[in-house]
Order: C-alpha cells, then sequence, then structure tokens
C-alpha cells in the first residue's frame, strides 16, 4: 500500500488509512521509509527564504493599492 | 507544455503557505514542462511584499528566476494598458501575450483583463490535466527558435535595448566585444565579424589570393579541394573567389569529406590544387590530423567550413582554430545563431586578419580611397548584441544537443532499416543536426509518416553540389563521389531542439520505432 505523508511543520503528516491492520488500537506500528534525497519543492524553497508571515487574511491587491497610496498621497 | 503567467497573489499564497492549492499548483507547475513567466511590471508588488516579510531577497531570486522568466515590460505595453480599467493588470497581460499569443494565466482574479489570454484560478489549473500532462500532442518541429528566445530572453532583450539606445549600428563596441569573446573561445589570436557565413569564406579565400597570390581573385586554373554533400553556399564560395571548386567523395560513416579521397585528388591534379576547404558537417568536426597533415606535405591552405560546428572539438581543440582560417555562420538556426545573418573569421594570421578587415569594408583601410575590390559584408551591431546574449549559453546548448543525441543513439540502433553516423574517438560532436541514413526505405514515405505523427524532419542535403547547374563546367571531380550522391538519397534529420526535453525526445523515437 502506497501512503502519501505531507510535510508540515511539525514533520510529516500520516494520513488515516483504513486498510491497516488493527486500526482500532490506541496505537499502530508503520514502516516508513524516507529517502534521504527527498527534495524540497520549489515553495518549500521559496518558504524557507521568509522570516515573517501575515497573520490576518490579507487582499495583496488591496495591501499593494493601499501602500502605493500611502506612498504617493504624500 | 503551455506557456503560463502566475499572478502574484498566487506566489504569495503559495509561498506563505496561505492556501495549499495554490501552493500545489506552483510546486507542481515548478515540476512540469511548461514555461514560467511573470512580467518586469509585477516585479515592483512582489518586491514590497518580499520586504514587508523579510525576505532574503537574495536567496529568494535565485530559486524562483530558476524557474520563472521576466518577460520585458514596453513603453507601448504601458501606454495601451491605460486603455483598460484596470491599467496594472492589462499592462501584465500586454507583456506577456507579445511573447505568448496562446498563454494562461493562473489568478485568484477571475475578473482579470486578459486580453484575450486563458485565465483560471488555482483550483481549474489543478484540474487541467493537460498542464501536467507527460504527453504532449502538440508537433514537434525540427528547431523552436521562439522558445530559445524564451530562454535566454532577460539578457537578448536588455541587450538589444542597450545597442538601440547607444545607437552604434556600424562595427559599434558589441562587435568588437563579440570578436573578442570568439577569439578566446575558440583559441585563435583574431576573430573578425562578418555579415554571413557565406561571406566569411568568400573573404578568407579572397584574402588568400591575396596574400599567397598577389591578385584580387585566384584563377580557375587554380583548385580548391571541398565535399560535394554541404550547402551550395561552400562550393558557390570558391567559384566567387575565382577558383574551381575540386570535388571529392565523402567517408560514408561520418558524412565528412574522405582524406584518403584528398591525396587521390591531390595525385591526379597535383600542382593545380591550391586548397582544402573541409566542412564540419551537422556539427561532426573533420579528421583535423590527416586534412593538416595533407596540407602541410603538399603546401596548401586549408579553410575550415564551421558553418555547423561552433563549439565543437577535435581532439580537444575547437574547429576553426586549425586552419589558415575558420568560417562561422550565425545564421539564426546555428547552434551560436543570431536573429538575423551574421559570420566570423577566426585566425592565429595577423597578415591574413589585416586584409580580411580591410576586405569586409569595402576594401581599404581608409574607405574614400581603396586598394582592393571589398565588400560591404560587416557584423551588425544589433546582431552581436544578441550574440553576445547567446554565447554565454553555447556550452548549455551544445550540451543538451548531445545530450538529445545520445538518447537517440540509444533508442534507434536496433532498428536495422535506421544507420546511423559514427563519431570518432577524437571528435566532439555539437549536432547541428541529427541525420540518419534510412537503408531500402523510401524516404519522402517516412518523412510523410512521421509528418502525420507530428514529427518534422528535413533533408540536408538532397542534392550534391557536382550535380547543381551552377556547378556545371565550373567545377571538377574525382570519379563519382558515389557515398555523396548515395547520402543524398539516404540522409534524414530529426528534431534536435536543445531545449526538449526527454518526453518529445521519447516521443520522436517512438515515432521512428512505430514506422517498423
Amino acid at each position: 500500500m502506497k501512503v502519501i505523508a505531507k510535510r508540515t511543520k511539525d514533520g510529516f503528516l500520516i494520513p488515516f488509512v483504513g486498510e491497516l491492520k488493527n486500526i482500532q488500537n490506541e496505537e499502530i506500528e508503520i514502516e516508513i521509509k524516507i529517502s534521504p534525497f527527498l527534495k524540497e519543492s520549489f515553495t518549500e524553497k521559496l518558504h524557507r527564504t521568509i522570516k515573517k508571515f501575515p497573520k490576518d487574511k490579507l487582499n495583496f491587491k488591496e495591501e499593494w493599492h493601499k501602500h502605493l497610496e500611502e506612498k504617493y498621497s504624500g | 507544455m503551455a506557456k503560463i503567467l502566475v499572478d502574484v497573489n498566487v506566489i504569495l499564497d503559495a509561498i506563505l503557505n496561505r492556501d495549499d492549492i495554490s501552493k500545489e499548483v506552483l510546486d507542481k507547475l515548478a515540476e512540469s514542462q511548461n514555461e514560467l513567466f511573470i512580467t518586469a511590471s509585477m516585479v515592483a508588488t512582489l518586491d514590497y511584499f518580499l520586504t514587508k516579510y523579510e525576505a532574503n531577497k537574495k536567496e529568494f531570486k535565485k530559486e524562483f528566476f530558476n524557474k520563472f522568466k521576466v518577460i520585458t515590460t514596453s513603453g507601448r505595453n504601458a501606454l495601451n494598458a491605460l486603455d483598460f480599467e484596470d491599467g496594472e493588470d492589462a499592462l501584465i497581460a500586454l507583456a506577456f501575450k507579445r511573447i505568448a499569443e496562446d498563454g494562461i494565466i493562473i489568478t485568484h482574479d477571475k475578473k482579470f483583463p486578459s486580453n484575450g489570454l486563458l485565465v483560471l484560478t488555482p483550483e481549474e489549473a489543478l484540474n487541467n490535466h493537460k498542464l501536467f500532462s507527460q504527453q504532449n500532442n502538440e508537433p514537434i518541429p525540427l528547431l523552436d527558435l521562439q522558445k530559445e528566445y524564451r530562454y535566454v530572453m532577460e539578457e537578448i532583450d536588455e541587450r538589444i535595448l542597450e545597442c538601440i539606445a547607444e545607437s552604434k549600428y556600424i562595427l559599434g563596441p558589441e562587435v568588437s566585444e563579440l570578436e573578442q569573446k570568439v577569439a578566446n573561445y575558440i583559441g585563435t589570436k583574431h576573430a573578425i565579424g562578418v555579415s554571413s557565413g557565406t561571406d566569411a569564406l568568400v573573404i578568407s579565400l579572397r584574402a588568400l589570393a591575396i596574400k599567397n597570390k598577389g591578385q584580387e581573385y585566384w584563377n580557375k586554373e587554380d583548385f580548391i579541394i571541398t565535399t560535394p554533400f554541404t550547402f551550395t553556399a561552400t562550393g558557390d564560395a570558391i567559384l566567387r573567389a575565382g577558383a574551381t571548386p575540386l570535388f571529392v567523395d565523402i567517408d560514408p560513416a561520418t558524412f565528412n569529406i574522405d582524406p584518403e579521397q584528398i591525396k587521390k585528388a591531390i595525385l591526379k591534379y597535383r600542382e593545380k590544387v591550391t586548397g582544402i576547404l573541409p566542412v564540419h558537417l551537422y556539427g561532426q568536426p573533420v579528421n583535423m590530423d590527416e586534412i593538416i597533415k595533407i596540407a602541410k606535405e603538399n603546401n596548401l591552405f586549408v579553410v575550415e567550413d564551421c558553418a555547423q560546428s561552433f563549439g565543437a572539438k577535435w581532439d580537444g581543440k575547437q574547429t576553426g582554430s586549425f586552419g589558415d582560417t575558420g568560417c562561422f555562420s550565425f545564421f539564426p538556426s546555428k547552434n551560436l545563431g543570431g536573429f538575423g545573418d551574421g559570420g566570423m573569421i577566426t585566425t592565429d594570421d595577423d597578415e591574413l586578419a589585416e586584409i580580411i578587415r580591410i576586405l569586409r569594408k569595402h576594401g581599404g583601410k581608409d574607405k574614400y580611397n581603396v586598394d582592393h575590390i571589398g565588400y560591404n559584408a560587416r557584423l551588425d551591431t544589433l546582431q552581436a548584441a544578441i550574440l553576445l546574449a547567446k554565447i554565454s549559453h553555447i556550452d548549455d546548448f551544445n550540451n543538451r544537443r548531445r545530450k538529445i543525441a545520445s538518447f537517440y543513439d540509444e533508442h534507434l540502433k536496433e532498428i536495422a532499416w535506421v544507420k546511423m553516423s559514427e563519431v570518432h574517438k577524437k571528435a566532439y560532436h555539437v549536432y547541428h543536426q541529427y541525420t540518419i541514413n534510412l537503408l531500402n526505405k523510401k524516404r519522402d514515405e517516412i518523412q510523410r509518416r512521421l509528418k502525420e505523427k507530428g514529427i518534422q524532419t528535413m533533408v540536408y542535403y538532397p542534392v550534391t553540389l557536382h550535380k547543381m547547374k551552377v556547378f556545371k563546367n565550373r567545377c571538377e571531380c574525382v570519379g563519382e563521389p558515389r557515398n555523396a550522391i548515395e547520402a543524398t538519397q539516404q540522409v534524414l534529420s530529426l528534431p534536435i531542439e536543445p531545449m526538449n526535453g526527454k518526453e518529445i525526445c521519447r516521443k520522436v523515437v517512438e515515432g521512428v520505432r512505430s514506422l517498423g
């Protein structure tokens, strides 16, 4: 069975897989092989270059226009 | 393989981890064969947010522009954008459409003024399987010069704009800069820009007549040995320099002139033979050990026709650095191609270099008081500017051609009716063409069937020079050049666009294999 695990900031997130044996148990054993050559994705590489992140939902276009107005309205 | 512009809002959502779909679409696009773009006008917006979120701009630039190309936004684009309600986004669409009539814009803004281009949201893009399919159903041309331009677009646009602003159109600084770069690359003392590869040959031969014989042109009784299996310009240049082409047969294994046949020609015509003009056909160097040995033993000049061999090496030494001169063409389809005609002559000989410089500029050091029958055959500054942008990519492009050739070699070698050319162990072939011999097959039929499968092919060359009307009673042959004639009937060149990925090459291979 192939399980796709997504990278999160805390590590890889293993999705719930219904076909696993003993799925009702509190703990299950999954053997995971992670390639040492697993490469960062394009957006992960770009994400790594950024230090601060917006907390609120932003409309970038509105934010950009607001910035222009402030910059050029004196 | 689509041309896709990704809006800043999608890029930011993806890299700031604000939207999984934007992230997934951008990652998949970056891994796909699609060409990705933003416009120069979008960079200001991107920069604002990069600053705001304290990005390491140097690192960001390196990673982001490894995948994305920046389209020049022109003044005319800006003027036209003012006709739209949302001029800012219209400016993006107008600039993008200039290079991508069939382009796709991926944005969160469904009202994006697309100027007729397809607009997709990230979700729609993700569900558009065509964008990420490995299968390519578009026709495969022999070359795709638009794709090559887009790959080097930023550098070319900048060079052109600088050149125009400077307005030194005749022998401007870009010409001497390119001459210096080519001389360094080829490893010769001089490189002189001329108006075409053909003029490079004519001027070289004329300069040798002036230097060696003290006369403007060669005589008809002066024979220059060359191959009949080449583009007409090779033989034509000999005629234009006043001499007679002496055609000798080729080695069928390499398509290049056969040194043994050169020896036979010299034995037959003896002192009438004055020089050898070998052609490094399809980008494969001629056996220059043999050519130079024969030339030295018989006191002959050597003019190398390097029109198809920029970057090719014989025993580690660049073609164009062996003979008295090397003659290069910058015709657009060449490995190093301009946006029109252009050429270059390389030489180590100071005297020849001076005569060549005089001949390309009307025949005199002082153009109002000339010494020789000259030409108006200078390399355009604008062409030099474009070539300067492209020359830094020549090794990359030649490597890509060699990889495609290696893939074809590997996958076509077992087809009984395909015979591939041999590459000498000392030859560094740069595959201006990847050309095969078709054995016991009707070539027209093969070409037609490949065309039906969307694969373009060409025949270089369908007629030997000695059979052309222009050479009738104007050339000599050492017997019938049977190998050359056979080659004209059997050769077929396959797509060799250096920007083609493996999937396209696989389609070409499968197309050929399917013909049984």
